[in-house]
Parts: structure tokens; C-alpha cells; sequence
């Protein structure tokens, strides 16, 4: 299969994530959409890689990973302390900052 | 194959990694002083910004682990901006945090950590490296906003910034698979060559279109600024004044660095964008910026609107351009950390100032705080002799000397659209009595050092341009 | 001469500014160790003029040095430079050497004030941006010290900020000085324009030699010495913009000396004798003295009725201004300058022995309820009367020889202002000796128990009073004997251009004429008031005229103030204003605080919002990206 493929499907799981993130009002979900695109990235990276026969897109996305981690740990951490103000998380309620 | 590492090139980001683990260390003992570690951070940022001036004039250049990070005079004098401003706002924090009675430990912690990763993003000489910093200094930043955990604001803030950024980082991220795709690698001196030939593809296109996103974001361009004023408004006021600041210069030193160096061959296309987005940004950051009411919302809408002004030079494209961009950046971090110090300074009984009205008649009540808030709005607003006047007047230069007539009318239009409301404040301050006696707390010795410095900063840039003009255009890649 | 000197001078009450501003708070348990500090400071920079001036007078050429460019632009360049020559030398010694004296009294009159730290730190701040203004070398300098100084005498007329009446003044004083400092701005963009630098020699020579861009024509000179004059009416107060200093009296007398007498307020005479080449060539100097001498005799005539000490000395300052716009006006530089230099001893003694009078009299400033107070302070009063003496003109002390300089080559230029300056003389004399035999003899009126604490001022005070009395009356013979052959025109005379006026007439003739006509003035004081008090109510129209000071802040407040206060709820107003740019501003100003309030509502706090922005932002620019490049 020619890197067109990899590269519309990435596309594809991209979009999916972006959609998701704008139609979504749990502030989990968008999280888990935000992973797909970076997934979508990964995918892209992997491909690329493997079609250009070098290693750097394949070390670029365990470094993606990690950071992934690190920013859902991150992440669950502050959406628990929105919900221990306000009982909820959902985003269209949290918005006292405005203007 | 063995790898030389070259210890000295590395001494800047090397202190800055052994401050933070002392820091690290220290606050795991209770039977000390936590205040000793807003000064271990103050020292080691101290150590760290010598050593990066004494880099920087003897013009060291060199790169490590592989060509992958870049040491030249462009990084040292961004390390120079970054360390300045963590320095200020470490100064600003100390009386913050103890007044409230907040942990100490995780919060120099985080800062020294996105120091690194801003150092990270301007010696970035590949793209995973600038996306490692970038990731660093966002996801320590995350956390500082909503620093104060039992504060809903802050909480919020905390929320949005982390949402918004992370949403940006995924375009970004996907941008560099992009022009990854397009140029075969990632190396940035490498990506220059490899599209060189007459190779535009729209890969490439899109994929440096993504990166002006993800960079957009980081330094809050219109359209992707809205989580600016939301989440300064909502973070410590510290924390506004570190994140208006550092993070802002590191996102345009990698901006710089990856459009001016590996992306050369595509200027026609991304400098019609950069001046788009630079009008853009300056007039929707002061028109708004008129319409508030609240001096921490005002600054950052005001901090928009400057980021308007970098791009002026970046759009340039020459050397003049970015050495003034580079000399705004330094300018315009002193002088914002001084506005949010000014702001932090104007606290009374019932909590901080935030109203412009109530500023009222602080300037024969007040005088210090007045003097300070004064020097520093005029500055933002560029009024000669400031240092904001020097950095938007070489910045204009460098426009019309690359021939963009309108940007700069536009900026023209901008800056006396923008003295509308720093002055309004100023005459706030000097010229209206004020309706209720506010009574203001002593004012803490630390914060005051750190806005004198700011201060002199200021005037000396504002009155001996030189001094930081000639390292600026010294810095040039 | 270098330029180390230069800059010691300059930094050493930037630094009293530094130490008192910033570590006031540590000096606060410790007051006179915050006034010696700003005190010291002033003297530093004092025996720095000192040293520049003897090096200048033993024949050293005059220091003019470019220390770098501020700002450089494709074809032009705003430098940093000093120059001190006999002109900056003598308003060096002024400065300092009142100023140093004013300090030193300073530490008596404010001790036990709540801000005396802040007080110092101001006055310094004052001194120095005074220095910057008389020793920069192009205008663009100048205009910062000028800006400076406006600043300093705003914090300072406004310094007792819980009375309302300071704050106001402090107000009105900032707000009158920014029309003049816009026609100042005017003028130095119109020389720019003209001569693509802001430097005094480069101007000046490039003026002489005819060679710049006529941006307005032949008229171009003309145009750009107006706006600059504008600049100086504003600061020297003149007719019109003189009414801020009378207010400006709400500030501690000490500050009335040193800003609203002896420096500051003779910026803009300053300011003319330096571009005297300009105003040579443009022959605009006859405007500076009409309006000068018109200033004199309004000011003086007003002065006559006045019964609050420092206000009468107020008018005498903004006539005795209009006096040196007078000389600098009709080509005599030197002598306008002489009388600046004079003035400033004598009007600063003056204004010191008035704050001594308020010091005993717990503030009080009405003369009808003082009288008799000779006995209790015999210093106060023996220099209040040698500073009086001066001012009239009496003869061979310092007023005598400046004045009379200056009227004699009016003599020269027109006869019309020779008449009125001489008759502005004699009302001088009249109005200052009212002052004194009201305030200081005749039988006591002062309020019991004042009376109980009436007492001679502290030494810190006196000895100061005593030190200036000393020029006050001497300074005049030593600088000006021999007139128009003095000392000081020989001094200056590198300087100044060759006066075009041609000293015509007996210089003794007019100098026996100017005396009896002082002298007439004090007799005629002495004969009406030596035992009585003015009355309370004005007697007649024209004393009912001149009590309410023409009713010129009234007819100001009715024609400029309310107008605009309430001009918003008349119809008529909006269509007026709208008409002109002042309403085309504002109504550009509320477009666009509109449309911020409209974008405002797009920042809805909510993310998702923010998103869909992000992504139509990014759509939008891809879409143009893919398919329009």
C-alpha cells in the first residue's frame, strides 16, 4: 500500500478527533478526542518513517507518547479540582471568565 | 558511535536543571524556611543568566547530541530573556505566595521547569526537540494556572488553558508529521535544504501552516488568542505576568528560528500570512483592550496586541526584523512583568485592585506604586523615553524598510489606539478622586526590588537603546 | 571642563531622588537625615556648577558634546548631548544655588510632615530634571526637562493631597501647561521638519546661513518661534495661560520658591534667549514683548489688592516674568537674563520669609490678620524688606540694575512698552510695600492665640533667609555696573547675537527716572497703609475688578470649563463640537470602544467557542493556502 493510504486515514482519525472536541461537552471526552489527534499525528509519523526506510518519525512518536501520558495525568488532575468547585465537567458551564 | 557531549555549551540549561533538583530537594524538608527557595531560584536563574551573557559575548556557537540543539548568540539572548523575566517574576512572587500562605516548593519548581523548556525551544534544532521544550514549558504552565487549587478561577483557568493548549499541541504535532512528510526530516538546517528545489507540496504547505497554529497559540495570535485574557484573569496574577511573558518569547524564538531558517524558501507564502495575522492581532487585542474594566483583562489584551507587534518584524523577514522583534520581546517581557508587579503591589485589605477605577487618585496617595504603574504603562504604550518606544520605533523600521507601508499605518493606528487606554489608567491614577477610601497593605520589599528593577530596566534600554540593541542585532543566526 | 563633571552634576540629586524615593521607608524614623541627603545632593551638584562656571569664566571654551545617538532612522539621528556655556552656566548657578538653599530651609519648615521623604525625593527629582532641561544641547532634551519639571511641580502643587484646593490646583496647573507644551511640540516638529535635526548649533547655523526647508514658506521661522513661545507662555504663565500659578500656591511655600519663582516658570525665558538666533531672524520678538510687558502691568495691577501674602507674590512673579520676556523680546538677551538671575534671589528670599511668616502664624496667610509682626521676627522681617527693596527698584540693589536694563533698551525698541513697563515699576513698588507695613508694622491684629506662639523661625530656617538676602541685594551691582558694559554682557556676549536695538538716550537719566518712581511708590504705599488694614469689602468698581483678578477664572470657567462639563446636554454644543476635530476624535474613540464592547461578547468563556474560532481561523487560512496560491 503507497503512503497515501496511511496518510488520508491519519487525516481521517484527525478530523474525527476535531469534530469530536467541538461537539462534545464532557471535558473528558474532548481530552480523549485531543489523544486521537495526537494518535493521528503518531500514525502520520510511523508511515512517513517507515516509507522514507529511517528510524526518526518511529523515535518521534514514542517521545509523543510519553508527553501524551504526562498531559493526561496532568489533565484528569485539573478537570478533578474544576469538579470539586463545581460538580461538573461539563465546559459550557465553566465559564465565570468571560469578556 | 560514542557521543562527545560538550559540557560548557550546555551550562545554562545544565544550571537550570540542578537549581530545580535542589529545589526539588529542599522542599522535601519541613524544618526549612520554604522562602529560601524562591531565592535558590532567584540565584541559580542569577547564575544561569551570567553565565548565558558571558556566552553571548564571547559569541559561542556549537551544537550537541547529534546537530540537534543549536547553541548560537539567537538562543543565548532568548536564555537572556527568559532567565530576566523568571528572575522578575520569581522577585513578584515571593510576598504573593506567603501572603496567602500557598505552598512554595512545586511552584519554583514549575517555573524553573518551563524555563527549561523555553531554553529548550530557542537552542531547538530539530523539531522534536523544539516540540519536547514546547510540551515542557506548556504542561508546567498548565498547572501554574491553576496553581490555586481551592481558588475556582483559577481552577477554570487552569481547565481552559490546559483544554485550548493541548487541542493547539495536536495541530502543531500534526504540522511537523506534515512537513515531515514533505521534506524528509526534521532537522531544521536539513528541511531547508530538502526543499530548496522547486518542491512546494502541499504537504509541505499545510504542515507550515499547522506550525503557524500551534505557534499562534503559544504566543496568543488572533484567532487563536481567546484563551489569553480568560485564563490570566482566572491564574495567580504571578503566574499572568510569567506566562504573558517567557512562554510568549520562547513560542517567537521557535517561530523565528523554524520560519526563518528552515522554511526560507516558502517566505512568499507564510509573510502574507504573518502580516494578515499581525494586523489582525494588534487591532482586535487594543480595540478590545478599551472595552475593559478590569486592569488584569486590560493587560491581557494588551499582551495580545504586542504579540501583534513582534510579528511587524517577523514579517520583515531581514535581520533588521528579527533583531527588533528579538529587542521587543526583551523589552516587552520587563515591562509587562512590571504592569502585573504594579498590579500584584496595589493590594488592600479586602484583596487586589483589580478595577482600573480603583486607581483613583493612587498618584499623590500612592506615589511609589503610581510611579511604577506609570513608567510601565507608558512603556506598553510606547512613549519615548522608554523602552517601549525604542522597540516599537525599531520595529516599524525594520518594516518600512522591507516595504510594508500599511503594516505599518496600521501599527501607527494601533499604538495611539492603545495610549487611549494605558493612559486612561495613568490619568486615572493622577487626575480623578477616588470615590471610596481604599486602604492599601505595606508594600512587600522583595516585589519592590523586582519592580525597581523592571523599572531601571525601562528607562536605561529606553534611554541608551544601544545597550541592548547592538546584543539583539548580535544575535541574528 | 568634562563630561565627567557634567554627569556628576546631573546624577547627584537623581541619586538624593533614588535614596529618598525608594528607601523612604527606612528613613522615615529619621527625617533631617532625609532632607541633609537631598540637601547634600544639591550641593554636589552646586560646587559642580561652581567649577563649570570658573573654568568657563577663566576663558575655557564652552563644553558642547554629543555623548551618543538615542535613536538613529534611515536620515536622521536624536542625539544625547550636553552643552554648557556662559548661558547654561548661569542658570546652572541659579539653580543649584537656590535650589541648595531651599533644600536646607526646607528641613525646618517641613519637619514633622507625614511626607517629608516624599517631599525630598520630589524636590530632587525637580533639581534634576531642571538640570537636564538647561543642559541638554538640542530641543528634543530640553523638552524632556520640560516635561519633567511640569511633572515634578504637579506631584508638588498637588503634595497636600487631602485638600481638595491642591489637588485642584495641581490639575489645573498640569492641564493649562499641556496646551503650552503642545505648542511647544509643534514648534520643535516644525523645526524638525525644517532642519532635520533638533540641534542647537546645527540649527542655529543652518539658520544663519539661510539654508533649510521652508516647510511654511518664508514664514517658516516665524511659525516655529510662535510655537515655541506658546510653550513658554504656558510654563512662564503668561497673559493667557498665567492663571495656574496663583493656584499654584497651594504647594509648600519652599516649593513656591524654588519651582513658581526662581526656576521653573523661567524655563521658557530660558528657552527664548537660547534660540535668540532664531528669534533674531524671525523678528518674532516684539510679540514676546508685548505680551510680556501687557503680563507685567495686568499681573501688577491685580497684585495691588490682593490680601493673601503668597498670591501677591504670585502676581509679582508672573509680572516680573513678563519683565524678563520683555528684555529677551526686544533683543536684550543679557539683560532678560540678568533679571531672571536676580529675580530668582530676591523672589525666592521673598517667598522663604513668607513661609517663615506662616510658619509662626500657624499657616495663616490673610495680611489683614497679621500686622505689627516686625518685633516678634526682626530676621524674617530686615530680609522680607531687602527682598522688597530689590523688586522696587530701590537704588543700586539688584532689581534696580535689572529692571532698569531692561527698560532702557524698551526705551530703544518702542516708547508705548517704556511707559507702561515704568508704570508697571511704580505699582510694583506700590503693591510689595502695602505688603510689608501691612504685615509687618502697624499694631498687631494677629488672633490671641497665635499671638501666644508667634515666634522667630529655627536657625535651619533663618540662616538660609539671611545667606540669600545677601545676593539679593548685592547681586545686581556686582553683575550689572556699568549697564549695557556690565560683566555679565561681556560674559554672555559669545553667547547672545549683536542686539539689534540701538541704546539710545542717557543711561543715567533713565536710571534717576526708574528710581523716583520706585521710590514714589513706596511713599505712596507709606502714605496710605504705614497704620491702616485694607478694607475688607472693595470700595469702588475697579478695586472690585481688580480683587477678583478680572474676573479672568470666572470668565475661563464660563467660556472653556463649564462648557465643556456640561456642553453634552446641549444640542447646540454637539453640533458645534461635532463639527470640529476635537468631536471627530471622540467620536472615533466611541466607534471603536463600541466595537470592543461588541467583540467582547464573542469571548464567551465558553471553550468550545473558542474553538470553533480556532477552527474557522484555521479552515479559512488553509482553504486560502490550498487554493488561491
Amino acid at each position: 500500500m503507497s503512503l497515501e493510504y496511511y496518510l488520508v486515514l491519519s487525516a481521517l482519525l484527525f478530523t474525527t478527533g476535531v469534530i469530536g472536541v467541538l461537539i462534545r461537552r464532557n471535558a473528558i471526552i474532548i481530552f480523549m478526542c485531543i489523544e486521537l489527534m495526537l494518535n493521528a499525528a503518531n500514525l502520520a509519523f510511523v508511515a512517513i518513517s517507515r516509507s522514507l526506510g529511517e528510524a526518526t518519525g518511529q523515535v518521534f512518536v514514542f517521545f509523543v507518547m510519553t508527553v501524551a501520558a504526562a498531559e493526561v495525568a496532568i489533565g484528569l488532575a485539573i478537570i478533578v479540582s474544576v469538579f470539586k468547585h463545581r460538580q461538573t465537567i461539563n465546559v459550557d458551564e465553566v465559564n465565570s471568565l468571560k469578556g | 558511535m560514542p557521543i562527545e557531549i560538550n559540557w560548557q555549551l550546555l551550562m545554562p540549561e545544565l544550571i537550570i536543571t540542578l537549581t530545580l533538583l535542589i529545589v526539588l530537594v529542599f522542599d522535601l524538608f519541613d524544618s526549612i524556611s520554604k522562602a529560601i527557595l524562591g531565592w535558590m531560584t532567584i540565584v541559580g536563574a542569577g547564575i544561569a543568566l551570567w553565565v548565558s551573557i558571558q556566552m553571548h559575548q564571547a559569541g559561542t556557537v556549537g551544537t550537541q547530541f547529534n546537530d540537534m540543539f543549536k547553541v548560537d548568540n539567537f538562543s543565548l539572548f532568548f536564555n537572556i530573556i527568559f532567565l530576566v523575566s523568571t528572575i522578575l517574576v520569581a522577585l513578584i512572587s515571593m510576598s504573593y505566595l506567603s501572603r496567602d500562605d500557598r505552598k512554595q516548593g512545586p511552584y519554583y519548581l514549575l517555573i524553573l521547569l518551563a524555563t527549561l523548556g523555553m531554553m529548550l525551544m530557542a537552542a531547538g534544532n530539530e523539531l522534536i526537540i523544539v516540540f519536547l521544550g514546547l510540551e515542557l514549558m506548556s504542561l508546567s504552565l498548565y498547572v501554574l494556572a491553576g496553581y490555586f487549587r481551592d481558588n475556582p478561577a483559577s481552577s477554570e483557568a487552569g481547565m481552559k488553558y490546559l483544554l485550548l493548549g493541548a487541542f493547539a499541541s495536536a495541530f502543531f504535532l500534526y504540522g511537523i508529521a506534515l512537513i515531515y512528510g514533505g521534506a524528509g526530516t526534521t532537522n531544521v538546517p536539513a528541511i531547508a535544504e530538502a526543499i530548496t528545489a522547486p518542491n512546494k507540496s502541499p504537504l509541505l504547505l499545510a504542515g507550515m501552516f499547522l506550525l503557524i497554529v500551534g505557534f499562534g497559540f503559544k504566543v496568543a495570535i488572533v484567532p487563536f488568542h481567546q484563551w489569553a485574557p480568560d485564563v490570566y484573569e482566572g491564574a495567580p496574577t504571578t503566574i499572568a505576568a510569567f506566562i504573558s511573558a517567557g512562554p510568549k518569547a520562547a513560542g517567537f524564538a521557535a517561530f523565528l528560528r523554524i520560519f526563518m531558517e528552515a522554511l526560507p524558501s516558502l517566505q512568499v507564502e507564510w509573510s502574507s500570512v504573518v502580516i494578515v495575522l499581525a494586523m489582525l492581532t494588534m487591532t482586535v487585542g487594543n480595540v478590545i483592550a478599551i472595552a475593559q474594566t478590569s486592569i488584569k483583562r486590560m493587560l491581557a489584551y494588551s499582551s495580545i496586541a504586542h504579540a501583534g507587534y513582534v510579528l511587524i518584524g517577523l514579517a520583515a523577514a531581514n535581520n533588521d526584523g528579527i533583531s527588533s522583534a528579538m529587542l521587543y520581546l526583551l523589552v516587552y517581557c520587563v515591562m509587562n512583568i512590571g504592569a502585573f508587579g504594579a498590579v500584584i503591589l496595589a493590594k488592600t485589605e479586602d484583596g487586589e485592585s483589580l478595577m482600573i477605577s480603583d486607581y483613583a487618585g493612587l498618584g499623590l496617595r500612592k506615589p511609589l506604586l503610581a510611579m511604577f504603574m506609570t513608567i510601565m504603562l507608558l512603556s506598553l504604550a510606547g512613549f519615548p523615553p522608554t523602552a517601549g518606544f525604542v522597540g516599537k520605533f525599531y520595529v516599524f523600521k525594520s518594516a518600512v524598510q522591507a516595504g510594508h507601508i500599511w503594516l505599518v499605518i496600521v501599527g501607527a493606528i494601533n499604538t495611539a489606539i492603545s495610549a487611549f487606554y494605558y493612559l486612561r489608567v495613568v490619568v486615572t491614577m493622577y487626575m480623578r478622586e477616588p470615590e471610596e477610601e481604599l486602604s492599601f497593605t505595606a508594600y512587600p520589599s522583595t516585589l519592590v526590588v523586582g519592580l525597581v528593577l523592571a523599572a531601571i530596566g525601562v528607562l536605561l534600554i529606553g534611554i541608551l537603546p544601544s545597550l541592548m540593541l547592538t546584543p539583539a542585532q548580535n544575535s541574528v543566526f | 571642563m568634562t563630561i565627567e563633571l557634567i554627569v556628576v552634576l546631573l546624577a547627584a540629586p537623581l541619586v538624593g531622588f533614588l535614596i529618598n524615593g525608594l528607601l523612604g521607608k527606612w528613613l522615615k524614623g529619621n527625617e533631617q537625615l532625609s532632607g541633609w541627603i537631598g540637601s547634600l545632593a544639591v550641593l554636589v551638584s552646586l560646587v559642580c556648577s561652581i567649577i563649570a562656571f570658573a573654568s568657563l569664566h577663566g576663558g575655557a571654551a564652552p563644553f558642547d558634546e554629543t555623548l551618543y545617538e538615542w535613536i538613529t532612522g534611515e536620515s536622521f539621528a536624536f542625539n544625547i548631548g550636553f552643552r554648557v556655556d556662559a548661558l547654561t552656566s548661569m542658570m546652572l548657578l541659579v539653580i543649584t544655588g537656590v535650589g541648595f538653599l531651599i533644600h536646607v530651609y526646607s528641613i525646618g519648615y517641613m519637619h514633622g510632615d507625614a511626607g517629608y521623604t516624599r517631599y525630598f525625593a520630589y524636590l530632587n527629582l525637580f533639581v534634576f530634571a531642571m538640570l537636564i532641561l538647561v543642559l541638554g544641547n538640542n530641543y528634543l532634551m530640553m523638552f524632556v526637562g520640560w516635561e519633567g519639571v511640569g511633572l515634578c511641580s504637579y506631584l508638588l502643587i498637588g503634595f497636600w493631597y487631602e485638600r481638595q484646593t491642591a489637588t485642584d490646583a495641581g490639575k489645573k496647573a498640569f492641564i493649562v501647561n499641556r496646551i503650552g507644551d503642545f505648542g511647544f511640540l509643534l514648534g520643535m516638529f516644525t523645526l524638525f521638519a525644517a532642519f532635520g535635526t533638533l540641534d542647537f548649533t546645527s540649527i542655529f547655523d543652518a539658520a544663519e546661513a539661510d539654508n533649510f526647508q521652508k516647510v511654511f514658506g518664508a514664514s517658516t521661522l516665524v511659525i516655529a518661534t510662535l510655537l515655541l513661545f506658546v510653550g513658554a507662555i504656558g510654563k512662564s504663565a503668561q497673559i493667557p495661560l498665567y492663571v495656574w500659578l496663583p493656584d499654584a500656591m497651594e504647594g509648600p511655600t519652599p516649593v513656591s520658591a524654588l519651582i513658581h519663582a526662581a526656576t521653573m516658570v523661567t524655563a521658557g525665558v530660558y528657552m527664548i534667549a537660547r534660540s535668540a538666533v532664531l528669534y533674531n531672524i524671525a523678528h518674532t520678538g516684539e510679540v514676546v514683548a508685548w505680551i510680556g510687558v501687557l503680563t507685567a502691568f495686568f499681573a501688577a495691577t491685580i497684585a495691588l489688592t490682593q490680601n493673601d501674602i503668597k498670591r501677591i507674590l504670585a502676581y509679582s512673579t508672573v509680572s516680573q516674568l513678563g519683565y524678563m520676556f520683555l528684555g529677551v523680546g526686544v533683543g536684550a538677551y543679557a539683560s532678560g537674563i540678568f533679571h531672571l538671575v536676580t529675580h530668582a534671589f530676591f523672589k525666592g528670599l521673598m517667598f522663604l520669609t513668607a513661609g517663615s511668616v506662616m510658619h509662626a502664624m500657624a499657616n495663616e496667610l490673610d495680611m489683614r490678620k497679621m500686622g505689627g509682626l516686625k518685633a516678634k521676627m526682626p530676621i524674617t522681617h530686615w530680609t522680607f524688606l531687602v527682598g522688597a527693596l530689590a523688586i522696587a527698584g530701590f537704588p543700586f540693589l539688584s532689581g534696580f540694575w535689572s529692571k532698569d536694563e531692561i527698560l532702557h533698551s524698551a526705551w530703544g525698541s518702542s516708547p508705548i512698552i517704556y511707559v507702561i513697563g515704568l508704570v508697571t515699576a511704580f505699582l510694583t513698588a506700590f503693591y510689595m510695600f502695602r505688603l510689608i507695613f501691612v504685615t509687618f508694622y502697624g499694631e498687631s491684629r494677629v488672633e490671641p492665640e497665635v499671638a501666644s506662639h508667634l515666634h522667630e523661625s529655627p536657625s535651619v530656617m533663618w540662616v538660609p533667609l539671611a545667606i540669600l538676602a545677601i545676593p539679593s541685594a548685592l547681586i545686581g551691582l556686582l553683575l550689572g555696573w556699568g549697564g549695557h558694559d556690565s560683566w555679565l554682557h561681556h560674559f554672555t556676549k559669545s553667547v547672545f547675537p549683536e542686539a539689534h536695538h540701538d541704546a539710545s538716550g542717557n543711561m543715567i537719566l533713565f536710571m534717576v527716572i526708574s528710581s523716583v518712581v520706585g521710590l514714589a511708590g513706596i511713599a505712596f504705599a507709606w502714605s496710605r497703609y504705614r497704620d491702616r488694614t485694607p478694607s475688607d469689602e472693595p470700595t469702588n468698581a475697579l478695586h472690585k475688578l481688580l480683587a477678583n483678578k478680572y474676573y479672568v477664572d470666572e470668565v475661563y470657567n464660563a467660556l472653556i470649563v463649564q462648557p465643556i462639563k456640561n456642553g453634552s446636554h446641549y444640542l447646540l454644543w454637539r453640533i458645534v463640537d461635532n463639527g470640529i476635530i476635537d468631536g471627530i476624535v471622540n467620536g472615533v474613540g466611541a466607534i471603536i470602544r463600541f466595537i470592543g464592547g461588541t467583540l467582547r461578547r464573542f469571548q464567551t468563556g465558553i471553550v468550545q467557542a473558542y474553538i470553533v474560532s480556532m477552527v474557522l481561523g484555521i479552515v479559512l487560512f488553509l482553504a486560502y493556502y490550498l487554493f488561491f496560491t
